[in-house]
């Protein structure tokens, strides 16, 4: 009798996934109510109805779209558009939307998720959060099968705090993008996954998802994306007090980002952060000074409160004093003012400067009154307590000293000086 | 499951929205004509709890202007029963949908734009599950995985309309396995016992009505008599009808579902019991692998 050999599936085949359903809707009573709440007056308004109109006309099958709108509603709409002359990047997408009350069967899905887009990006430079997600939705609603519009609404709704929307969003990314093959959405979508629960402190499941976004990007040869998710990762790995797997996520970024990267800065600010905390002090403080230059306008407070730190721990009286005006110089309004102000008042008390330490950590404690920061209120509050016991401030000046010699201090002199290097070049760039 | 036709009560001078309200609605929900805002409380009272009230918001008002605050006191008075404002271009129209929302409406349909039978149907649709849903995200205090979260809001708005675990799939374009196998992984309970739990819910809020009738709500929320929710309510609380709108039916019956939660997570976290060794490998050492290297 004749063997039967089994048929194997033959390569060409591909599983089916399935797209989960994704969440529509927040918190809020009525459909789109965010966008009033934020847009006030007859804009908002405009916007509003625009909206529901999207989402109506996409909530419908294209064979039923004929007789969605009643008859006179476009011309009603643009009338109201002329009336309201809202801003020119409004003007265009709303005009689009109001074609949709005229013709909806023959409106077409990716000029609609197009002016959906655009207006939510308009929403993100205003910081009204809620119009960015509910356009960004309503974008998403009317091209159901792109991948990127979806992950778009998983960051909009991650950045309002909507986890449970998110990570639907987030996953329908993954399941869409596998589809199509967009390995680079399908890298971001596990990236901001990660984020996510990063955010939430579940570091494991963090790992997870930012690693096979890792695996993801280098199969696919994405430095981007490769480049975000091992800076990721050395976060995670730093925050479990996972020494050398962090020192390794964090070199695996540098190399991916290159010199020109916008976010190298922030990767070798947070490397610099986690040496301070380590006592690693001179190595940070190299890195600090080759970061902060570049770093952007709103990261620079937390820049300048690592750098005092550092250069206060290593007795670098010049680079402190020169950090203290610019910190001072900073708005009260400036987020990370207090932070800054905080590590100001160490750097201070490492070099035996009690009184300015004492100055900055009374005015570090009254912005984070004032501004409800209770983390930033409880770091000064320590500090000043510090200051007040000279003796307890001089032992911690010793403590400042580097970290026993060990097989990863050498290898973070190394780190250290490929950050410095890449700094420099791309600011050469 | 009974799915009895459901009252529509409008209250609205355009007589041409009042038709094509008429049509929209056949032939899920019997409509019915409420000549003003005096006579509105007792339309509620006496229709079934899961029917929608359709009104115009501005109703009455003339010069005046602004919401009708009889609106206002209907909501207060019925807070389970599902308003829809249904409003033509209005000055000041954007501050008043705000205030609407707050006041508890579920829905507008925006009469410029969305006066067609297929939009006023869709309109209607999505007014139906959505008091139960801003119950679900008010009342139950367990952080959800999204799948999970997905899946509770589409029974939700499920049980509004009356539908079993396979309509259920069906929403959320799933297979009843796959349901059945992401319910499980979401610690939530299997599909069918979902849904029941959806009914009580939605019964609950219902009791808590004072408006309502313990008849009515079992009508509404298909159970075919009193004695058949009496019975559903023993089963799960231990406790009748009247016991529970005492000690506020809602937040018990949400309790008990919570506990129900919990359950249903432990068994997904706590690990399954290895299978008892029977037969010719009973009492001897466990085979580890054929594969010498996997041995190694």
């Amino acid at each position: 009798m004749p063997r039967v050999v089994p048929k194997s599936r033959p390569r060409t085949e591909r599983r089916r996934w399935r797209v989960p359903p994704p969440i529509l809707r927040g918190p809020e009573p009525l459909e789109g109510m965010g966008v009033l709440e934020e847009i006030q007056g007859e804009i908002g308004g405009l916007l509003w109805r625009s909206l529901r109109t999207v989402t109506l006309w996409a909530a419908v099958a294209p064979s039923g779209r004929a007789p969605l709108f009643a008859p006179g509603a476009e011309e009603q709409r643009l009338a109201d558009l002329l009336a309201i002359s809202p801003e020119p990047a409004l003007e265009e997408p709303l005009a689009v939307l109001a074609g949709l009350l005229g013709r909806p069967e023959a409106a077409r899905a990716d000029l609609v998720a197009l002016a959906c887009t655009r207006i939510a990006q308009w929403a993100n430079v205003r910081g009204a959060r809620a119009t960015e997600l509910e356009f960004a939705q309503a974008a998403a609603a009317a091209c159901p099968g792109d991948p990127r519009l979806a992950l778009a609404v998983g960051r909009a709704a991650r950045d309002r705090a909507e986890y449970p929307r998110a990570e639907t969003w987030l996953h329908r990314t993954i399941a869409l993008a596998r589809q199509v093959g967009d390995w680079d959405s399908y890298s971001r979508a596990y990236i901001a996954l990660g984020k996510m629960f990063v955010a939430r402190g579940a570091f494991p499941n963090a790992r997870k998802n930012l690693q096979k976004a890792l695996r993801a990007a280098e199969r696919r040869g994405l430095r981007e994306p490769q480049g975000m998710a091992a800076h990721d990762l050395f976060t995670v790995e730093a925050e479990c007090d996972n020494v050398q797997v962090a020192q390794d996520y964090a070199a695996r970024a540098l190399s991916a980002y290159g010199p020109a990267h916008p976010d190298l800065p922030s990767l070798a600010y947070d490397v610099g952060l986690v040496w301070v905390l380590q006592g690693r002090f001179a190595d940070a403080l190299s890195v600090f000074r080759a970061a902060v230059p570049r770093m952007r306008p709103w990261h620079q407070p937390y820049g300048h409160a690592g750098l005092a730190r550092a250069a206060g721990a290593m007795g670098e009286e010049c680079i402190f004093e020169a950090t203290w005006q610019v910190i001072w110089g900073f708005s009260d309004d400036t987020a990370g003012k207090a932070n800054a102000l905080v590590e100001a008042a160490r750097g201070a008390a490492s070099l035996g400067l009690l009184d300015q330490a004492k100055q900055a950590g009374e005015a570090a404690a009254a912005l984070a009154r004032q501004r409800g920061q209770t983390k930033v209120l409880f770091d000064a509050e320590a500090v000043l307590e510090s200051v007040q016991m000279e003796q307890r401030a001089s032992t911690s000046r010793v403590q400042a000293a580097p970290a026993s010699p060990s097989a990863v201090q050498g290898s973070v002199a190394g780190l250290a000086q490929q950050f410095v290097q890449s700094l420099e070049a791309g600011a050469a760039v | 499951m009974r799915n009895p036709t459901r009252p529509l009560l409008v209250l609205h001078a355009d007589r041409v929205f009042r038709e094509r309200l008429r049509r929209a609605a056949h032939p899920r929900f019997e409509a019915c004509w409420v000549p003003d805002w005096a006579a509105l409380p007792d339309a509620v009272r006496s229709a079934a709890p899961a029917g929608i009230v359709v009104v115009d918001p501005y109703h009455g008002q003339g010069s005046r202007g602004g919401l009708a605050p009889e609106l206002y006191s209907l909501l207060r008075a019925f807070p389970s029963a599902t308003v829809v404002a249904a409003f033509s271009n209005q000055p000041g129209w954007f501050h008043d949908i705000r205030t609407l929302g707050e006041w508890g409406v579920v829905e507008v349909i925006d009469i410029v734009a969305e006066d067609t039978t297929e939009a006023v149907r869709r309109r209607l649709d999505a007014a139906r599950g959505r008091p139960l849903r801003s119950l679900l995200d008010r009342g139950i205090a367990v952080p959800f995985p999204g799948r999970g979260r997905a899946i509770l809001d589409a029974a939700g708005e499920l049980v509004a309309v009356g539908g079993h675990a396979r309509n259920l799939a069906a929403a959320l374009h799933l297979s009843p396995a796959t349901l059945l196998r992401w319910c499980r992984s979401s610690g939530l309970p299997v599909p069918r016992r979902l849904l029941v739990w959806m009914r009580l819910l939605l019964a609950a809020e219902m009791l808590d009505d004072p408006g309502q009738t313990v008849s009515n709500v079992a009508l509404a929320c298909g159970y075919s008599s009193d004695d058949a929710l009496r019975r559903a309510l023993h089963g799960v609380v231990q406790m009748g009808p009247t016991t529970l709108r005492q000690r506020g039916a809602f937040r018990v019956i949400s309790a008990a579902f919570v506990d129900a939660l919990a359950e249903s997570r432990r068994a997904v976290e706590e690990p399954a019991p290895p299978p008892p060794v029977v037969g010719m490998w009973a009492g001897k050492a466990a085979a580890v692998s054929r594969h010498p290297a996997r041995v190694a």
